[in-house]
């Protein structure tokens, strides 16, 4: 198989990277193993960490912040970052395929938005079905739905904690008012629910022919007992006519309907991850279900140094009939740990092209995770910023910090020096570095 | 409502004890005050491992008014940390063979008292092509387990069988191709928490006030004899005091800091050589056998079944370190894995989610290697062992003679104490173990996922009723809190109302939730709710708050592991428990 560039991973910053090179006018393939943390997200985008009740930033004063404190973060490979994250935001939302996210530029201040243990929570851009219960907008009442008969979703505990976390952000003066938090009797998943014991399986009920409507009409009851200006449903607005449904109920019910962010992987991170698969085959690039099964034979030899070399191809699929993939540039968004982009096992790799890993500034060799991380798994680990380290283009390094190849790429997760759950951008380095590697590898 | 404070103040053994729960009482987060017991007991026991509660509930049953504290919770520390087996001590037979009749015998009595705490254990020994004369072996090996096949009619335990290739990989195909043979042997296993648990809770049922989370910050020492303790609530920090005619010391590693306490120079007469000993622990069940390995300097080690895990250990090495602080260093780890690797394979293929650390208590001598110093126990009664009056302590032993050790230990108290009555644990059932319980029958025309109400029938024997009554209604009973280790949501309400459950980590110590192959990924979140709505969070301020606390317990016993697929596992993990709980570290 022949294309101009192949890319590895996808994911958000594999599928932004292929999109951007396609929209160059290249032939562009996907090669992925099967879905990785992406689909494990709630679909949420945030540019950096911003503390809820701190001082109303805009992700793009939140990016400024970011990089004050954190040198090695890939936000400081780009000159003029957030110019360069508000083209690679708009690029992502330009195509006709693209999921309907909400939220602007890094100009606005992020949506706050509810997460489904009653906790808040700011997304620079959101699905629509989260989008639609900003909390910035003022409301007199909040229902939240206890579901009767989903016993994953505890009701009452959540609209306590929504209503101590509004409280809080209404005395640190984010939000103007705190609204009344009610929660909401749904008897609709009773009779359903022995088996029902994910948010996912719930949500794949409402898929069904017929679903919706009897849904809506179950909230029309509820809401006759106890009226509200928003109502708040766990993420289990089925997986594949979310907006539909939701668009349905609200207009039946003449209220606004939104989903809580999951904090646990669920439905909204399917739905995600499909919908990066629409744009891609939207698109026009194929995505190949294999794992990179091989490296060409010279490229462990190399990784010692020496000249900048050029690859031709990569080995996928199982050992039995492995298929050769042949480009002019080649983009790895494979992921940290769950994508299998860093591999687990000593010594420190890369799992495609062998790579050497990075952490705390420097290549690894045999060092143990125990090494790489501290006492407060919240707290920055070192082991969670592992990765590749990079040049201004995005090309990854040997040992003596040169870039291997001349036409390969690292996006993501994959890059060293940035901690998702500390800093809070993960997705913002996908899109950001997805952009970037996709056009510097569409200009080979 | 009474507050723990007032509990602190009036409790005595006589009022009539409801349950842990209320003994732990509510907060009011304010009042920080010393005050006394107002009645002396007879007998302070401090530890709560198997020791400690084996001892209090001995005594309860003999008539005498105990005071049980511990720091943490049940079993919480070197019992806990243990293999988790009631055997006879193979390993023990060379050196020590007093010891192997001692367990065999107790051994046999604790199933008599605990039947349904105990699980056989059919361990495979097996014998490699690649040892230099695998025929000699397996004839010594033989040889061996037939001086052991003499003590195992004192623990009902079968007699050893020799297995050719074909049939010991026919039992475990896993199994290394290398196998030349195999001997078996038979041995019994426990959930050590859940032994120490149902002690406490006979203990308190014979009229002992219990208190886990309660520490001994210092003794009462009058006119050279230890006349009490006082005491200190590690999660509200309210303190209080205790008198009585005997304090009885069974902190296994922590002896020393604990005789330390009186100031006398106590500590010297209970001198101790502690063993670490780590185990790693597995996401799967890997076979039902158990199979012996053979380290790099001739250890014998084993990889062994235990719910839905299995469980690789263990080490034995001199510990200099705190006993509060025992890491697990990536050579121990390195050392187990490769002895296991070489005769079952299928091993690593599995995820170690998690290794824990334990000391043991072993008694000091000089010039031995580890693995011969003596798992014998020794009493030690301070009075005459250079003082102070009233204390006495205990070191050394093991799981499978605690009872016996405990026995004898409320043998010394009771005689100080003037208290005839003979003891009774050989024979009195635990609560749970008065008699078995038909999985079947209890499900039969109810919700209730088999496997879990299975899980619930082996913690709590014949109590199970009262745990499923705990259900926050019966359309609720079948509701499962942690899927990885099959454990309802109702028996999270009856460990909170009857088990004195006040963390998220005494939780899944009294029920295995959280310790699965998602590390509470799944379920903690839920949990945390559950002890908030029961009132069990004393002194935590959110059911947030209690949930980190469980995530940096669980991080600190995976971090020390962390390799191949452990950790995609670990960095979806970390996102989960960071979502679950932003909300806590933000306000």
């Amino acid at each position: 198989m022949k294309a101009d560039v192949a890319v590895i991973g996808g994911g958000v910053a594999g599928t932004v990277a292929a999109l951007r090179a396609r929209a160059a006018g290249r032939q562009v393939v996907v090669l992925s193993a099967g879905w990785g943390a992406s689909a494990l997200t709630s679909g949420c985008v945030g540019l950096a960490h911003q503390a809820i009740c701190g001082p109303s930033r805009t992700g793009r004063e939140a990016v400024t912040a970011l990089l004050r404190t954190s040198s090695a973060h890939p936000y400081n490979l780009v000159p003029g970052v957030t110019n360069a994250l508000s083209e690679a935001i708009r690029f992502f939302r330009a195509g006709p395929a693209s999921p309907p996210l909400r939220g602007a530029s890094p100009d606005d201040l992020p949506l706050l938005l509810a997460d489904d243990r009653g906790g808040l929570r700011l997304a620079d851009l959101a699905a629509e079905s989260h989008a639609r219960g900003d909390l910035r907008k003022s409301h007199a009442t909040i229902g939240v739905v206890d579901p009767i008969g989903l016993s994953w979703f505890q009701a009452h505990s959540v609209a306590k904690g929504l209503s101590r976390s509004l409280a809080a952000a209404c005395s640190a003066g984010v939000i103007s008012a705190a609204p009344n938090v009610a929660v909401v009797g749904l008897d609709y998943f009773r009779r359903q629910s022995d088996s029902l014991t994910t948010a996912t399986d719930s949500a794949r009920l409402l898929d069904v022919e017929g679903a919706a409507a009897r849904f809506s009409a179950a909230i029309g009851e509820a809401l006759a007992l106890a009226p509200v200006d928003l109502l708040l449903f766990p993420p289990l607005i089925g997986v594949d006519a979310t907006d539909a449904i939701l668009d349905r109920i609200e207009a039946e019910n003449k209220v606004v309907c939104a989903e809580m962010v999951g904090t646990s992987p669920g439905p909204s991170g399917l739905r995600f991850q499909r919908a990066l698969e629409a744009m891609l085959a939207h698109a026009g690039v194929p995505i190949i279900r294999a794992r990179v099964s091989a490296a060409p034979d010279d490229c462990v030899a190399a990784l010692s140094g020496g000249r900048t070399r050029t690859l031709a191809r990569l080995a996928c699929g199982d050992g039995a009939a492995p298929k050769n993939v042949e480009a002019r540039a080649f983009v790895l968004a494979s992921g940290r740990y769950i994508g299998g982009g860093v591999e687990g096992t000593r010594p420190w790799a890369e799992g495609v092209l062998g790579f050497p890993i990075a952490a705390r500034g420097e290549f690894l060799e045999r060092e143990s995770s125990a090494a790489l991380t501290r006492d407060d798994p919240f707290e920055a680990q070192s082991l969670f910023a592992a990765g590749v380290r990079v040049d201004a283009e995005l090309r990854p390094l040997a040992r003596d910090r040169r870039p291997l190849y001349a036409n390969v790429f690292a996006a993501g997760d994959l890059l060293a020096g940035h901690d998702g759950v500390v800093d809070g951008s993960a997705m913002g380095v996908a899109l950001l570095t997805g952009h970037l590697a996709g056009r510097n590898a569409a200009a080979i | 409502m009474t507050t723990s404070l007032d509990l602190f103040c009036e409790q005595s053994a006589e009022k009539p004890v409801a349950s842990l729960r209320e003994q732990n009482g509510e907060t009011d987060g304010t009042e920080v005050a010393a005050c006394l017991f107002r009645e002396p007991f007879d007998a302070i026991v401090i530890g709560g491992g198997c020791n400690g509660t084996g001892t209090a509930r001995d005594l309860a049953l003999r008539g005498v008014r105990v005071l049980l504290v511990e720091k943490s919770t049940w079993g919480a520390g070197t019992t806990g940390a243990s293999s988790g087996m009631i055997h006879g001590g193979l390993r023990y037979l060379e050196y020590d063979r007093e010891v192997t009749r001692k367990s065999c015998l107790d051994s046999g009595y604790i199933q008599k008292i605990a039947s349904h705490l105990l699980f056989r254990i059919p361990f495979i020994m097996p014998v490699l092509r690649t040892d230099p004369h695998p025929d000699r072996t397996l004839a010594l090996v033989e040889t061996f387990f037939e001086a052991y096949d003499k003590f195992q009619p004192l623990k009902n335990g079968k007699p050893h069988t020799r297995l050719s290739r074909d049939e010991v990989l026919a039992l475990e195909p896993g199994l290394t191709a290398d196998v030349y043979g195999a001997v078996t042997m038979d041995e019994w296993g426990i959930d050590p928490f859940r032994l120490c648990v149902a002690n406490a809770i006979s203990a308190m049922e014979s009229g002992a006030v219990v208190r886990n989370h309660t520490e001994v910050t210092g003794f009462i020492v009058e006119a050279g004899r230890v006349v009490g303790v006082r005491l200190e609530d590690t999660i509200d920090h309210r303190i209080g005091e205790a008198r009585a005619r005997v304090v009885v010391n069974t902190t296994g590693p922590w002896g020393m800091r604990t005789a330390a306490l009186a100031r006398t120079g106590a500590e010297r007469a209970v001198r101790m050589r502690p063993g670490k000993g780590i185990h790693l622990v597995l996401d799967r069940r890997l076979s039902d056998y158990a199979v012996l390995a053979t380290t790099l300097d001739a250890r014998a080690v084993f990889v062994m079944p235990h719910e839905n895990s299995s469980t690789i250990g263990t080490t034995d090495d001199d510990f200099f370190g705190s006993p509060d602080r025992i890491d697990v260093l990536e050579d121990e780890v390195e050392y187990l894995l490769e002895a296991v690797g070489r005769v079952f394979p299928s091993a690593s293929g599995a995820r170690i989610t998690y290794a824990f650390a334990g000391l043991r208590p072993t008694i000091f001598e000089f010039r031995k290697i580890e693995d011969k110093l003596t798992r014998d126990h020794r009493i030690v009664d301070h009075e005459v062992a250079g003082g102070p009056a009233g204390l006495v302590s205990m070191i050394g032993g093991k799981l499978a003679a605690y009872r016996l050790m405990s026995e004898e230990l409320a043998d010394l108290v009771a005689e100080k104490i003037g208290v005839a009555a003979p003891c009774r644990t050989a024979e009195l059932p635990l609560p749970g173990g008065e008699r078995e319980i038909d999985v079947d029958a209890l499900v039969a025309g109810r919700t209730i996922p088999l496997a879990a109400a299975g899980r619930a029938v082996y913690r709590h024997g014949t109590r199970v009723a009262d745990v499923l009554g705990a259900a926050a209604s019966e359309s609720r009973v079948g509701i499962v809190a942690c899927a990885c280790e099959g454990v309802l949501e109702a028996e999270v309400r009856y460990g909170c109302r009857k088990e004195g459950v006040r963390t998220l980590p005494d939780l899944a110590r009294h029920t295995r939730l959280g310790l699965g192959a998602c590390q509470g990924a799944r379920c903690a979140a839920r949990a945390a709710d559950v002890l908030e709505e029961e009132g069990a969070l004393v002194g935590a301020p959110s059911s947030s708050a209690a949930l980190r606390e469980f995530f940096v317990w669980r991080w600190r016993e995976m971090s020390a592991v962390l390799a191949g697929a452990q950790l995609a596992e670990a960095e979806l993990w970390r996102w989960i428990g960071a979502a679950s709980t932003r909300g806590d570290n933000e306000s």
